[in-house]
């Protein structure tokens, strides 16, 4: 429980106290945590190394599982979620930060397969039965398993436990997206060093693969298409490995499963032209098709034709199609022509020119699709691709290069010099008739204080509203609110005559306090945004840390009662075979023997009637077993 | 030395053959292995799925297994016409048990729906009942 307390107040105060819950020996671990897919990434001795999870593959599924007995994370939730999707989680990190009411949220809900309510406060959260019952877990609890899920990973490789991380999230997920995946690590028992975002990661990923190639200043372009989301960003890396980041961009919703959605509507197209049978109501076939169109993907991205074929696909129809890189690339063509969009709105926004780009850095596994390095190559007058980082893994890794750096030197200069992130969105306040202000514009360099004034609007004036806002719009009430406070006790004066300063401050976590103060009486009211209402509350982040021990507590208690249960097992069987020994070879008296024989089947019966034994039952039963079978040993 | 030009063209392309026809012979060795495992897992499967009607659990779990196999299924090259033929009968089979499985399912929760109207119209009548005697 101690270690817990340690870690909120990490997250109450921030960078300072996460240093002194700094422990030497055990290394820091690095966490990309994505939409689909998780990498988990820690240096040792001056390596860094991905850490493969218990199946041995170096990517863990984002997905959480809630069987009747058991709760599921990773690949062994991936794998049963064509049979039991409505207790599947996936794609938590859409929820994450989110409103209920976001029409993104409305949007996606359409397609998820398990069912998202509306909590207080506007919070979406997800339902599942789980041990009978219906439990209602927000974004924060799933993706604190999912974290939870790397630190188990990377504890088994390391065999210490560990604490201090460093987690990345997309370059432009706004304050409260990114507070609520910080909650999440703090669920998930983590003390968060950092947030860094992924393109930044990956930027200094590449900064150490390449530290020789360094003369002097070189602007790099990353280019990260994933499974699930896309994002671009423009960073200059400088002699000595200092990173800033000018620019950037992305859309939550394009990426890998989207080609693959695209081909299974084709292939559910043809399939309807064909034979005039519609597909869209056979869940199995759907799994199938998609299963064999991630596939065909894959494929194509080395070969320029394949086939899917199908045996029985629907009502006892075969079902075979020739796919070529041409008709993947027309169907996804509309995708691939967004993601260059973004790209030109991104130069655009940091104000240079294509010619200023140095490197293009490719991350994710979509930049793996031909036509997507071909457009690239094309826009930037065919210059080389940068592809020496694992696309898959360049994320984790340079998250990796950052735990070990914040972790591994007490020089504060270091942390400074390591990173300028800069704001994604702009931050401002709403003035009289809903226009948004902008106090901090998009992409300015964080930490960062920027004041401005304001004056009162009506006579006598006694109290006024400040709205702190997050977005690009000039309606304010486009963008999004991300709370507001009341400054009062205001001098009676003609308005215009009081004068307001506001002050915004961002620390480097990017957790943002908006200060407002009348400059004549000196009264100021502020407003940290960490404490904001829509977000999560110490005592319900303390709370889940609970339930997530508690939850932790029953998967281990499942697995000691599935040992204990196959102890007994194997003691009746031992006993019984023994007891066929002893009969022939009539060493041990026939009265004790039929003692023997009457436990043993008591025993069994007992197994067979009670599948709900308890652990401590289990164990008793097993003593008194080798109790009444003690002539035989 | 004219005999020998023929002779070694034969030889050729007899080599080739015989290469063509080992690799062949291989592919489909190893499709037929990896289907006929599928299929005994799939038997497997069937004869537990003849077994289990009241355990949810379970049929969610050989619902699992089947799928998996299916999709493994999915996975292995038609190489020749027979491998193809194999492949589609374990399919066809696998697709069978998961019917059978659905079957079961469906078959329960009509009884399971049956069963709440029965006690909902019991219940009904012991109202009308305690109205009668107030």
């Amino acid at each position: 429980m101690k270690e817990h307390t340690i870690s909120i107040k990490g997250r109450a105060k921030g960078l300072d106290t996460s240093m002194e819950g700094k422990v030497h020996e055990v290394p820091a671990i690095g966490i990309d945590l994505g939409t689909t897919y998780s990498c988990v990434a820690v240096s040792i001795h001056d390596r860094i190394e991905i850490i493969p999870n218990e199946q041995g593959y170096r990517t863990t599924p984002s997905t959480v599982a809630f069987l009747d007995t058991e709760r599921l994370i990773g690949d062994g939730a991936k794998n049963q979620v064509a049979m039991n999707p409505a207790n599947t989680i996936f794609d938590a990190k859409r929820l994450i930060g989110r409103k209920f009411s976001d029409p993104k949220v409305q949007g996606n809900m359409k397609l998820w397969p398990f069912r998202v309510t509306e909590g207080p406060a506007d919070t979406p959260k997800i339902v599942v039965s789980y041990r009978g019952e219906e439990k209602e877990f927000l974004a924060e609890e799933i993706s604190s398993m999912i974290l939870g899920k790397m630190k188990e990973i990377a504890e088994a490789y390391l065999g210490k436990v560990v604490k201090n991380a460093v987690i990345t999230v997309p370059a432009y997920f706004n304050d409260s997206q990114r507070q609520a995946t910080k909650d999440a690590g703090t669920i998930a028992g983590l003390n968060v060093l950092r947030m860094i975002n992924e393109p930044t990661a990956a930027a200094i990923a590449y900064g150490l693969d390449n530290k020789s190639e360094f003369i002097g200043k070189i602007n790099v372009l990353i280019f990260d298409l994933g499974g699930g989301t896309f994002d671009v960003s423009l960073s200059t890396i400088e002699e000595g490995g200092i990173f800033e980041v000018k620019a950037v961009s992305g859309d939550t919703h394009l990426g890998g499963e989207d080609f693959d959605n695209r081909m299974v509507d084709h292939c559910v197209a043809e399939f309807k032209r064909k034979w005039n049978k519609d597909l869209t109501g056979n869940q199995r076939a759907l799994g199938r098709l998609r299963f064999a169109c991630e596939k065909a993907k894959r494929i194509l991205s080395s070969t320029t034709q394949t086939s899917i074929e199908l045996d029985c696909l629907h009502d006892g129809i075969d079902f075979s199609l020739k796919f070529t890189r041409a008709k993947f690339e027309e169907l996804n063509m509309s995708l691939f022509s967004q993601c260059i969009e973004t790209l030109d709105q991104c130069l655009k926004d940091a104000k240079v020119d294509k010619s200023w780009v140095d490197e293009i850095i490719l991350v994710g596994g979509s930049t793996r699709i031909p036509k997507v390095q071909h457009m690239l190559r094309e826009l930037f007058g065919w210059k080389e691709l940068c592809k020496s980082v694992n696309p898959d893994e360049a994320v984790a890794f340079g998250a990796a290069v950052m735990a070990a750096k914040l972790s591994g030197s007490n020089d504060k200069s270091v942390q400074d010099l390591l990173l300028r992130d800069v704001t994604p969105l702009s931050l401002g306040v709403e003035l009289k008739g809903e226009v948004f202000d902008v106090v901090i514009p998009r992409n300015t360099q964080i930490p960062t204080k920027k004041f401005k004034t304001y004056i009162t609007t009506e006579d006598n004036q006694y109290s006024t509203v400040v709205k702190v806002y997050q977005g690009e719009r000039t309606k304010s009430t486009n963008n999004h609110l991300l709370g507001k406070f009341t400054v009062s006790g205001i001098p009676p004066a003609p308005k215009g005559e009081i004068k307001f300063e506001d002050c915004f401050e961002i620390d480097p976590d990017g957790i943002l306090t908006v200060t407002s103060k009348i400059i004549s009486t000196g009264m100021s009211n502020k407003l940290t945004i960490a404490n904001d209402k829509g977000r999560l509350s110490k005592d319900e982040i303390e709370r889940m840390v609970k339930e997530a021990e508690r939850y932790k507590l029953e998967d281990q208690e499942y697995k000691r009662r599935v040992n204990a249960h196959n102890d007994l097992e194997d003691c009746l069987y031992n006993m019984k075979k023994k007891v066929r020994e002893y009969k022939v070879s009539k060493r041990v008296h026939p009265e004790s023997l039929k003692k023997i024989e009457k436990a043993i089947d008591e025993t069994n019966e007992w197994l067979e009637d009670n599948h709900a034994a308890t652990t401590s039952e289990l164990q008793r039963k097993k003593v008194s077993l080798e109790f009444a079978c003690t002539p035989l040993v | 030395k004219q005999p020998q030009k023929p002779s070694s063209l034969s030889t050729k392309s007899a080599a080739a053959l015989k290469i063509q026809s080992l690799f062949r012979g291989f592919l489909v060795r190893k499709s037929v292995n990896k289907i006929s495992s599928i299929r005994n897992q799939v038997c497997e499967a069937e004869t537990s799925a003849e077994l289990i009607r009241t355990d949810v659990k379970e049929r969610l779990r050989v619902n699992e297994t089947l799928m998996l196999l299916l999709l493994k299924l999915d996975s292995i090259r038609g190489v020749d016409f027979g491998v193809r033929e194999f492949r589609k009968a374990v399919i066809n089979k696998a697709i069978a048990v998961q019917e059978i499985l659905d079957s079961v399912v469906d078959e329960s929760v009509r009884t399971v729906t049956k069963q709440v109207t029965d006690t909902d119209s019991v219940m009904n009548v012991d109202g009308v009942v305690d109205v009668t005697v107030d």
